[in-house]
């Protein structure tokens, strides 16, 4: 028997990896936007795993008698109108922010990719497969036809309100995204040579669309998966202040705003500001690194 | 002796949406088992196309008019997806030129070597991968064993087109088309992989049909030479005929050019024209030095010269024998 080991110099292999990080730091240094979207990744996924074990009080916990308090030493971000200290939240929320949008993001990214492959791969063919390409189409175009936030709220309201129908609905109204980078990018793919020779080699039509052109199809929709998230924290944050998303008391930063917003009103502006930025920034962050990754990959805009 | 390939009257055109544009113009060739034969042509002949008729690879906005392509015994053009699947790779394999663009540039070379080793034998992945490491070996690649972990882009042109040698050659197929398989080598690699090529295709009993536009390679390389001009075989014979006595001024046209080994830039501004004039009379009448009136009023069919040596020419003799200036 034949032993497989490492080919093409494992040495070689291992100086081209070195040689691509320092290509992709002397990239990032260029651009401060994509470091701070970076940052602001790290960051968001350190809390989403550690924030509510450092927030310095229990996030879901009112303290008697000490609502609406402004910032100050003991309370960072001052208290809400139930006495729950804001800084505590508003570091608890990337948890189940995070979860959502990650998880919503995967779902989309893999089901947008599947179609996009199936779709792209087969436009143009004869038979069943065109109807289903065709059929797929359609039905992004139907899901994109509505607004996003009414799609998102109707879905909401069909299956009720709660973590898991929230993810539905977000990974649902994704997945036209997904598909549809992923078919331009199969339709460039599937006219390269070495699509032919593997059909040539008598490939079956599946294994071709799976494992030649699917995986060389990729970098579109990968470059959209940040974005993505961004934009998922966003639609989350925002069912969550309409009431359609995340049940209160969950520490959420679409919720802490519509807890703090009469109080804006009247003069407490922490409740609301504190979580909105706390927002605003992440959903920032992450399209800049989508940004940076997008002109990563393109050779032309590295510079 | 029964024909491996007998190609017969095959029209093919590219259908636009302003008209379709006829690509291959009732093209007739036969391919006898174990032999080699040469197809040469300048660019926009039709060879590649020829060649992906053959294994009925042409999609939409393709379309074969009529004509038939048997294949031991077997009509090509009337098969199902999944009959055509059992015939490519197995019996007729294909190399495309640039290897390396025939190869995934995400997956070991060792799998895919082993992907088309499967499609066709139960086998499990491990075995198929040992079979892949002697397929390397065969094909003269040093430390195959590690060769088979390498991407495409840790080789280099000559071994990435010897892996796809190695892949069209893996079921040991009873023809192999070689689409320019050394277009973008070196002069030297390229000697290697034809001399690789030939000796494996010997080896297999395979007949070759080998796609070039370099006369010289062919005449070394092949038994039978056929010539394609607009679409059309133009002349076929056997090497060392066609070379003393080439019978269509358009023969005599390439060899010369061969000879020269310049440039022609007479023939690269006339082949538009010329595609134009494909319609009525013989396609070459407007860069032909020795063409009559009959050449502008009707095409001349594929006639013998002598026993087994056949041109499209009204005057296919006189240029044979050289008698006037083609």
């Amino acid at each position: 028997m034949t032993t497989l080991v490492d080919g093409g110099g494992p040495q070689s292999r291992k100086e081209a990896a070195a040689a691509e990080f320092r290509n992709f730091l002397a990239f990032a240094r260029r651009r401060p936007g994509f470091i701070f979207g970076l940052c602001v990744v790290v960051v968001t996924v350190f809390l989403a795993i550690c924030g509510p074990y450092i927030a310095p009080y229990h996030p879901e916990r009112a303290l008697p008698g000490a609502g609406l308090q402004p910032p100050s030493g003991q309370h960072w971000m001052g208290t809400d109108v139930s006495g729950m200290d804001v800084f505590s939240r508003v570091i608890s929320a990337p948890r189940i922010d995070l979860a959502i949008a990650l998880s919503a993001t995967l779902i989309a990214f893999v089901g947008g990719v599947l179609l996009g492959v199936v779709s792209g791969f087969y436009a143009g063919a004869r038979g069943i497969p065109r109807v289903a390409s065709e059929a797929i189409m359609r039905g992004a175009d139907i899901l994109q036809a509505f607004p996003v936030f009414i799609f998102a709220l109707a879905l909401v309201g069909f299956r009720g309100p709660g973590t898991e129908n929230v993810i539905v609905a977000l990974a649902f109204l994704n997945i036209p995204y997904f598909l549809r980078v992923t078919r331009g990018a199969v339709f460039q793919v599937r006219e390269r040579p070495f699509i032919e020779a593997a059909r040539c080699a008598g490939n079956k039509e599946v294994r071709i669309a799976f494992v030649h052109v699917m995986p060389n199809a990729l970098g579109p929709a990968l470059a959209n998966v940040s974005p993505g998230i961004g934009f998922a924290i966003l639609l989350t944050a925002a069912l969550s202040f309409v009431g359609a998303g995340v049940p209160k008391p969950t520490p959420e930063w679409g919720s802490m705003i519509s807890i703090g917003a009469p109080n804006m009103m009247t003069g407490q502006w922490w409740t609301a500001l504190f979580p909105g930025l706390a927002l605003g920034i992440t959903v920032l962050g992450y399209a800049l690194v989508g940004d940076g990754i997008r002109d990563y990959m393109d050779p032309v805009n590295r510079r | 002796m029964e024909p491996l390939l007998a190609v017969d009257d095959v029209r093919v055109s590219f259908e636009k949406e302003s008209g379709a544009v006829a690509v291959l113009n009732g093209v007739d060739l036969s391919v006898q088992p174990g032999e080699s034969i040469g197809i040469v042509g300048e660019s926009g002949a039709g060879k590649t196309v020829l060649v992906r008729t053959i294994l009925n690879l042409l999609q939409e906005p393709w379309k074969v008019h009529q004509g038939q392509i048997r294949f031991d015994g077997e009509d090509l053009l009337a098969k199902q997806e999944e009959e055509l699947r059992q015939i490519r790779g197995v019996k007729i394999a294909l190399t495309s030129p640039e290897p390396r663009k025939q190869l995934n540039p995400l997956v070991r070379v060792g799998e895919q070597l082993a992907h088309g080793i499967r499609a066709h034998r139960k086998i499990t992945r491990k075995e198929a991968l040992e079979l892949a490491v002697e397929a390397l070996e065969s094909v003269g690649i040093p430390d195959p064993h590690l060769r088979v972990r390498s991407y495409p882009h840790e080789l280099s042109g000559g071994m990435c087109q010897r892996v796809v040698i190695a892949m069209a050659l893996s079921h040991s197929p009873k023809l192999l088309l070689a689409d320019e398989p050394t277009a973008g080598l070196d002069v030297t690699i390229a000697r290697q992989i034809l001399d690789l090529m030939a000796e494996l295709v010997h080896e297999f009993g395979s007949s070759l049909m080998l796609v070039s536009r370099d006369m010289g390679v062919v005449a070394h390389y092949c038994q039978r030479v056929a010539v394609m001009y607009a679409g059309q075989i133009v002349e076929v014979g056997e090497t060392e005929v066609f070379y003393g006595a080439a019978a269509h001024p358009y023969s005599r046209h390439l060899l010369r050019a061969a000879r020269a080994a310049r440039d022609d830039r007479r023939a690269a501004a006339a082949t538009v024209e010329a595609r134009a004039a494909a319609a009525h009379g013989c396609a070459y009448t407007p860069r032909c030095p020795v063409a009559i009136t009959a050449c502008e009023q009707s095409t001349p069919a594929l006639e013998p010269v002598e026993d087994g040596h056949a041109a499209r020419c009204f005057r296919r003799g006189e240029v044979a024998r050289g008698e006037v200036q083609a």
